[in-house]
């Protein structure tokens, strides 16, 4: 059976989610400060009302480093207000916010650039070889030369339990 | 001020545009019934609508409108009296006609006043229809010389008693004297100072009417700087002077005026003024229209502050009140038992019992309270008729509309949200939908086409179904689409994958598509507003050449919650009011370093102190004196110290995510109009240990 995926850059990397828990995609725009949040959330923004969470999913997948690794700070995972609006200049114009809807939690994840839809055999998709970011990548596959990174979204967003080891590693 | 067009009376406009609202949409589903059958009651029903909205139009001095509805009402009396058929061409002006006023009805809540020409072109329409068929009744038709206002010259419409007791008045020698009092425009309290002067009138002289009236709704008046008194007095001046002699008054005129004259002696005007609510206060708003009015108010769009509450709901609160009051007795009877010596066990047991009553008492009174907010679907419903109607004629496609479940009760914020996308389903079954009768016949189908809407309750959901059994959703051409906009793989989605497709335009980068056409038109906003704002789901079903089903599932209610605002470090929170006792200031000083941590004094004992900022990890800014709210969860009480007290309001709450919400210190966010941010405080922290 096939499913289809919608891919995005992260810095190098190709991943993509399941087209049909992409609610909306936007730009990094109006993503408001909160006073709390898990230290890998930017912020939320409004989407029609509803206030969605928007994971700086670089931190979440601990990728930094393919950025060059320029901002270690607020490390500490100890709940202090996440930096405005950083998102904007990151990546330039082609940044955008993915919003995706996972066991009813909507969620926004930044990432560099939309890519395109993929259709993905689910028996072409290989269990995630050992990466840094194992943990959050459900499988990878090969596409036109390209290696794609599924994202288990349930784990993404699972703020409490590992909320410890979310921090950049 | 805008002359004719200038009542300048926030409140008095607010009150007829409502109405209006209320009464042009029953013209128009009356008309639209009676296309229907012709019936007699039905016909005096338009009748004595039409009447309204011509008498309290030109009451309230817009002219254009009441013009329309004073010629719709000849062509109606025409009609009524046979000199005039009723045929397509005279119900469809009619129908314009109302259409129309509902049109200058949102104009004037939106601009402040209509607009001079705005009727004329179906005036003359109109005129045209009743000059053909009743040549001598032309003469008639023309513009209204707003015949009630001039007569009323300047007065409130007195009810009997009022008039009695000026006619007694009369008797004494007293005059009759028209007092205008304006508050200086700073003053917050204008109510207050309205209601003082009131007070100390009432002990001097006899208050006939006061106009805005005082027991109306306090906060409403509270943008009102002037208020005007009618009441009689013996002559001389000083004692009504020394009356209005209050704090913060800027002006009082006093003017003597002649008493009105009894409607039996008077003129036509009266009763044309007597089956118009507001005709009392009208007349005020034309001779009075308060000069010291703040022309921003009266601009400002009608919102719906006042509301309908089915009596039965109201007699349920009642008896709920009833009882609150049997319990209030009881306490009292315990606490004199104290006083007597009663026996302390026997005492605690009835508290204990009376509170565990109470409690029941207070969710019942809760339950009950949101039930005034339901009201029955027909509201929205009761609009289909016409669209159809409308619709199948302009697109030439015969169309039979069932509608069941009207009475489903709905929360009054979600009925508004609903209205238009139910609208937009029907509009797209209408036309993308159901064939043309030529094609429907050679389908083997009834020539005319059914469109189905029903709602129901299901659990703690609302359903609205919208069936049509027309030709269904054209998977086809939503896969041309998606293939031309260089949606990739668009030749391979599944059926159910296109269907949501509808739903999810260009999964909304607006880049990437804009619309998926076919059916599909602007379901994505149907999607949007059913699945973000009303946290409901909307679903498709269709079976190719039977029909489409759009399913919407809806929550009972949304959540509204009474809060202070506060500010703390750049955020917003806000407190349930059911948790708050009280806000306070509390100084350094009284602040003392314990143990645990630090208290206060309240109500004579010591009380844990917090801070915002404390609760978020943050540093308190060290203040002498700091701005502070006592919070309650069950019979923990503590100070919470914030940077600023703001404001009461309502606040629609949605759920926090747990990304966002890490310490669970909220129960909600909410993103208020203008923008901001704001957290509801969920004051189970009070119960931690937070020291």
């Amino acid at each position: 059976m096939t499913r289809r995926y919608v891919s995005f850059l992260l810095g190098a990397g190709r991943y993509c989610v399941p087209v049909d828990e992409v609610l909306q995609i936007v730009r990094p725009e109006g993503i408001m400060e909160v006073p709390q949040a898990a230290p890998f959330v930017t912020g939320v923004i409004n989407i029609r009302g509803d206030v969605v969470p928007v994971v700086d999913l670089k931190r979440r997948l601990g990728t930094d480093a393919t950025q060059g690794g320029n901002e270690p700070q607020d490390a500490s995972g100890d709940g202090q207000p996440g930096v405005q609006s950083r998102g904007g200049s990151r990546a330039g114009s082609r940044a955008r916010v993915v919003i995706v809807r996972s066991s009813n939690r909507l969620c926004g994840l930044e990432v560099d650039d939309v890519r395109e839809i993929v259709a993905i055999e689910e028996s072409s998709e290989e269990a995630p070889v050992s990466e840094a970011h194992t943990q959050f990548v459900r499988g990878v596959t090969h596409r036109d030369g390209n290696l794609f990174l599924i994202l288990d979204l349930q784990r993404i967003l699972s703020a409490g339990r590992d909320l410890a080891a979310a921090g950049p590693s | 001020m805008f002359g004719t067009n200038g009542p300048d009376d926030a409140r008095l406009k607010r009150a007829f545009l409502e109405e209006g609202e209320e009464l042009v949409q029953k013209l128009g589903e009356s008309l639209t019934a009676l296309e229907q059958r012709s019936d007699k009651d039905l016909m005096n029903e338009i009748f004595r609508l039409t009447h309204s909205l011509k008498s309290e139009s030109a009451l309230m001095g817009y002219a254009s409108l009441s013009r329309l509805a004073h010629t719709m009402e000849d062509v109606l009396g025409m009609v009524r009296s046979g000199t005039l058929v009723l045929g397509k061409e005279v119900l469809d002006l009619l129908m314009a006609g109302a259409d129309r006023s509902a049109v200058m009805m949102s104009e004037i809540s939106r601009e402040g006043r209509e607009s001079e020409a705005g009727t004329s072109d179906l005036v003359n329409d109109l005129s045209a229809l009743a000059g053909a068929n009743g040549g001598a009744r032309k003469a008639s038709v023309g513009p209204v010389a707003a015949p009630a206002s001039d007569a009323l010259n300047g007065y409130p419409m007195f009810d009997e008693m009022e008039l009695r007791r000026m006619d007694e008045a009369r008797d004494r020698g007293e005059s009759l004297v028209r007092l205008s009092v304006t508050v200086v425009a700073d003053e917050p309290m204008k109510y207050a100072r309205a209601f003082l002067v009131f007070s100390n009138l009432e002990q001097v002289v006899n208050v006939i009417r006061v106009v805005p009236p005082l027991d109306g709704e306090p906060l409403e008046e509270f943008r009102y700087g002037k208020t005007v008194f009618y009441l009689t007095a013996p002559p001389g001046d000083d004692v009504i002077k020394g009356a209005s002699c209050v704090d913060q008054i800027a002006s009082v005129e006093i003017e003597r005026i002649d008493f009105p004259g009894r409607p039996d002696a008077g003129t036509v005007t009266w009763a044309v003024g007597g089956d118009s609510l507001h005709a009392g206060d009208s007349g005020i708003a034309r001779g009075e229209s308060a000069a010291g009015n703040d022309s921003s108010v009266s601009n400002r769009p009608l919102e719906k502050a006042s509301i309908r509450v089915d009596t039965r709901k109201l007699d349920e609160l009642w008896s709920f009140v009833a009882e609150l009051v049997l319990h209030k007795a009881h306490i009292s009877r315990l606490s004199d038992g104290v006083a007597r010596g009663m026996d302390v066990s026997v005492i605690r047991e009835e508290l204990v019992e009376s509170f565990d009553s109470l409690e029941k008492l207070s969710s019942g009174m809760q339950q009950a309270m949101r039930d005034t907010r339901m009201i029955p679907i027909s509201i929205i419903f009761n609009k289909f008729p016409r669209l159809v109607r409308d619709l199948s004629r302009k697109l030439e496609k015969p169309v039979e509309l069932a509608l069941s479940g009207e009475d489903t009760e709905i929360d009054r914020s979600i009925i508004e949200s609903l209205s238009d996308p139910l609208t937009h389903i029907i509009r797209n079954a209408l036309d993308h939908g159901i064939e043309f009768p030529e094609e429907r016949v050679r389908l083997g189908k009834p020539e005319k086409g059914r469109i189905t809407v029903s709602a129901w309750r299901q659990g703690g959901t609302i359903v609205i179904e919208l069936a049509d059994d027309g030709r269904g959703l054209d998977t086809e051409s939503i896969r041309n689409k998606a293939v031309s906009l260089g949606i990739p793989d668009a030749s391979s989605l599944s059926e159910t994958q296109l269907r949501e497709l509808v739903f999810l335009p260009g999964f909304s980068t607006r880049e990437v598509v804009t619309d998926v056409s076919g059916r599909g038109v602007g379901m994505d906003v149907v999607a949007t507003r059913i699945r973000n704002d009303l946290r409901g789901d909307v679903e498709l079903a269709s079976e190719p050449g039977k029909g489409t089903r759009v399913i919407l599932r809806l929550p009972l209610t949304i959540t509204i919650v009474n809060s202070l605002l506060v500010a703390d470090h750049t955020h917003l929170y806000a407190i349930p009011l059911d948790d708050l006792d009280s806000t306070a200031k509390l100084t350094a000083a009284e602040m003392s370093l314990e143990e645990g941590g630090e208290t206060a004094p309240w109500m004579g004992e010591q009380i844990p102190v917090h801070s915002m900022a404390g609760l978020l990890g943050l540093e308190r800014t060290p203040r002498e004196e700091y701005f502070a709210v006592v919070l309650h969860h069950g019979t923990s009480r503590g100070f919470l110290i914030v940077d600023e007290l703001i404001e009461e309001r309502e606040i629609v709450i949605k759920p926090v995510d747990d990304l966002v919400n890490p310490s669970r210190l909220f129960s909600g966010v909410s993103v208020l109009d203008d923008g901001r941010l704001v957290f509801m405080l969920d004051t189970s922290f009070l119960r931690r240990d937070y020291f």
